[in-house]
């Protein structure tokens, strides 16, 4: 390839790049949370689950919605909400929680708070400019479904760890029914 | 076995949210490189190297010239049975830049009476020297390789030898493209 190809983009010219840091860690600290769920609410994946779904569901938006305005303003607003809540999380694993390992700590900021806030601002002063990810895993056409599918199944899971009794009510319904069915089947 | 179930359990938890945050991510990295192609606007500029009436043009044939000089249409160009005919100018090529460029002439169909004519182009500089190879029509392939200095013209020849039998009603059309290298 000719280096003469080579186009820098500003992030100012692709702000979806902040929206997909974003969702990206709202996405780890679902895992996260979800990992280390001693020390943290049981609601925080699904929370940050959902985050990461309106993140996406946000950049559907920006891919129709042409207006340059919008889209940094929607993004930029977005990636300093996704920074916030690391920070926040970061925060109250300091105050609201002493007995978790300092080593623990330190990672988290030197692995995760620290590169994140680093590259978003190396990005919005230009130091870093925004590339093609090597490889996408789903279909654009996708999309809107996998949208859908993906709030369905955060509302799932906080429904099974919040409100569990309806879900059991069902199963257990579903259970009975197969039982019956197996009984009807042996007469 | 506490222990375990409890992992279990965790691991029960964790799988959806997992399967989830692939989803998230990787439809988003889709949507991503989407916007990522759109920010890399495909631009027009004008032609650098074109086409450009020759001395010909006019007086023993019909030369027009296409919107913006990427193609032209030659007509009414004869040739006598037994006997070459030769359109020296018909059209140039020229090359617009500010620096040297280089251009394929090649043969690329025909079609009409073909069995009975002979076809030869070729490309010449200002100077009067010939330039690449000749084409010869209907040979697949065939091609004249050229190097055009900026601001010069680049003239095409044509040698048109129809058999001995060939008809008053016999014609044929010959398309060439010239590729352009960036």
């Amino acid at each position: 390839m000719d280096l003469g190809d080579l186009t820098m983009i500003s992030s100012l010219e692709l702000p979806e790049v902040y929206g997909l840091i974003g969702t990206f860690l709202f996405v780890f600290l679902s895992l996260y949370t979800a990992i280390f769920d001693r020390y943290h609410h049981k609601g925080f994946p699904y929370l940050y689950q959902a985050a990461a779904v309106a993140g996406f569901g946000q950049l559907i938006y920006s891919s129709i919605c042409g207006q340059i305005h919008v889209r940094l303003l929607s993004n930029l607003f977005y990636v300093v909400f996704s920074l916030t809540n690391v920070i926040g999380l970061f925060v109250r694993m300091l105050y609201r929680r002493p007995e978790l390992s300092n080593v623990l700590k330190c990672a988290y900021l030197f692995l995760i708070v620290l590169p994140s806030n680093l590259t978003v601002a190396s990005l919005y002063f230009g130091y870093l400019q925004p590339g093609p990810l090597p490889l996408s895993l789903f279909p654009l056409e996708a999309s809107p479904l996998l949208l859908v599918v993906s709030a369905i199944g955060v509302l799932a899971g906080v429904l099974a760890t919040n409100k569990p009794e309806p879900l059991r009510a069902v199963a257990n319904v579903t259970s009975v029914k197969i039982k019956l069915d197996n009984k009807t089947g042996k007469r | 076995m506490k222990v375990g179930l409890a992992m279990s359990r965790k691991t029960l938890r964790i799988l959806p949210l997992l399967i989830l945050s692939t989803i998230i991510a990787g439809a988003s990295a889709a949507v991503y490189n989407l916007m990522y192609m759109q920010a890399h606007g495909i631009g027009v500029e004008a032609a650098k190297v074109y086409f450009i009436e020759g001395s010909d043009s006019g007086t023993d044939c019909t030369v027009n010239i296409g919107t913006n000089g990427t193609y032209v249409k030659i007509s009414n160009m004869k040739g006598w049975p037994n006997a070459t005919r030769v359109y020296e100018n018909v059209t140039a090529i020229h090359n617009g830049d500010a620096s040297d460029r280089t251009a394929t002439l090649t043969f690329d169909s025909w079609s009409g009476d073909t069995p009975y004519v002979t076809i030869a182009v070729k490309v010449f500089n200002s100077a009067g020297t010939q330039q690449g190879n000749t084409i010869n029509v209907g040979t697949q392939g065939s091609s004249a390789s050229l190097t055009i200095p900026d601001g010069e013209n680049f003239r095409v020849q044509w040698e048109i030898k129809w058999n001995a039998g060939a008809l008053s009603s016999y014609s044929v059309s010959v398309t060439l493209s010239l590729r352009v290298n960036e």
